[in-house]
């Protein structure tokens, strides 16, 4: 008797065990909205030696901001607030009449793109990485590509280490002008990467970020 | 006792097999839109409520894509237009009563345009890694309507259509009754 139950047991340990199994082979399905695609590739000697692709962490608070200031409801003078990576609090305008876009929530001048050796979890609140051994390089001008007809957004970057370090998260900023006319930058994404890298001096680490509009 | 290895290696696989016939796992966007529709009689009593989420516009692509590069979009005319870097021209919601409404990403246009309302104020609220940016706007109508399709526009010199869904099945207001739409525009971070 107690063997019959054990066969029973396993066989419906396995059934549910083949159902889950089939479940994971399956191809992920984007519905809607925008995605966030991260890959980060270790290159040594030129030769491809690893690559993590992500697709789970990465908009900030300060991206929230951006988007609410894009649905503002008309109106002129209004203000919203953003942290900047030195965790200053700093106002930006919503508009103003009389400085024709340059004081826009959208007016910028750069962009970069950071690596790391934190491994602090994502927090919706971050405004700069959480390691101690950080390293910044301007962005790529995003490119453009039409996708069945989405819009695919590439941005990149590239590091050559002069020394080793564990590259766990990634980050990318961008330079708005606030309401006092200074430029300040700020965190719109952050990754923790879901496998560190170990790279030594000599190595390359690219980043891009593919942004997915996906209709 | 000799059959059971086959046995449950066939279980396994039958079970494996018959997976296929579930739907794709689905990915959640890290951004989506999503609208909420409720109807109310004369009276004022809710008769129906519904909530679907949102299908984005090139439009509504063209607005976020500006948060990381210049970026053009589709106004209401059909003209491809360059954005800019403004953001302060009002939002308005729209239904219309097309058909049929089958919604592209390169919709620019209800199909039949009935009425757009000036939306209220966008709140933003974040809980946890979530952030939640919502409007709403409320429509009465004095004969009855049957809506098929509902879209959000964002004035910015001209019109742009930033989503565009169609309501599968269609809801009709009696006459007296108020329609109210809300759009949530939500960012699943860290998820």
């Amino acid at each position: 008797m107690r063997r019959e139950i054990l066969v029973a047991l396993l066989l419906i340990s396995l059934m549910f065990l083949g159902v889950y199994t089939g479940l994971l082979m399956k191809p992920k399905e984007t519905k809607g909205g925008v995605s966030v695609t991260l890959v980060v590739r270790q290159y040594r000697n030129g030769s491809l030696i690893k690559e993590v692709v992500d697709r789970k962490d990465p908009f900030t608070n300060n991206f929230i901001q951006i988007l609410y200031a894009t649905m503002y409801n008309g109106g002129d003078l209004k203000t919203y607030t953003m942290k900047d990576v030195s965790g200053t609090s700093r106002n930006l305008y919503i508009s103003r009449a009389d400085c024709s876009g340059f004081c826009s929530p959208l007016y910028a001048t750069g962009n970069y793109i950071y690596i790391g050796d934190g491994t602090t979890p994502f927090s919706i609140n971050d405004y700069k990485l959480s390691g101690t051994n950080i390293l910044k390089t301007k962005g790529s001008t995003p490119s453009e590509s039409a996708v069945d007809p989405k819009i695919n957004y590439t941005i990149s970057a590239s590091f050559s280490l002069s020394s080793a370090m564990t590259v766990s998260e990634v980050g990318y900023s961008k330079v708005l002008t606030a309401s006092d006319f200074y430029n300040y930058e700020f965190l719109l994404m952050r990754d923790v990467l879901s496998t560190p890298i170990s790279a030594l001096a000599g190595d390359t680490i690219t980043v891009t970020y593919i942004i997915r509009i996906n209709g | 006792m000799r059959k059971l290895p086959v046995i449950l290696l066939s279980v396994f696989l039958i079970s494996f097999l018959a997976s296929s016939t579930l739907p794709l796992r689905e990915e959640r966007g890290i951004m989506e839109v999503f609208v909420n529709l409720k109807v109310y009689d004369e009276k004022g009593a809710l008769i129906k409520e519904i909530t679907m989420r949102d299908p984005l516009t090139q439009a509504m692509g063209g607005f976020v894509s500006r948060l990381f590069s210049a970026a053009s979009a589709t106004d209401e005319s059909g003209t491809s237009r360059s954005l800019g870097t403004g953001v302060s021209g009002p939002l308005y919601i729209c239904v219309g009563t097309g058909s049929p409404v089958s919604p592209t990403y390169s919709d620019y246009m209800l199909v039949n345009l009935l009425q757009c309302v000036r939306a209220s104020q966008a709140t933003m609220a974040i809980v946890g890694n979530r952030g939640n940016i919502s409007l709403s706007a409320s429509f009465s109508f004095s004969q009855q309507y049957t809506i098929t399709e509902v879209g959000l526009r964002k004035y910015l010199s001209y019109n742009y259509l930033l989503a565009h869904d169609a309501l599968s099945p269609s809801i009709t207001v009696p006459a007296g009754g108020k329609l109210t739409v809300t759009y949530i525009i939500r960012i699943n971070s860290g998820v």
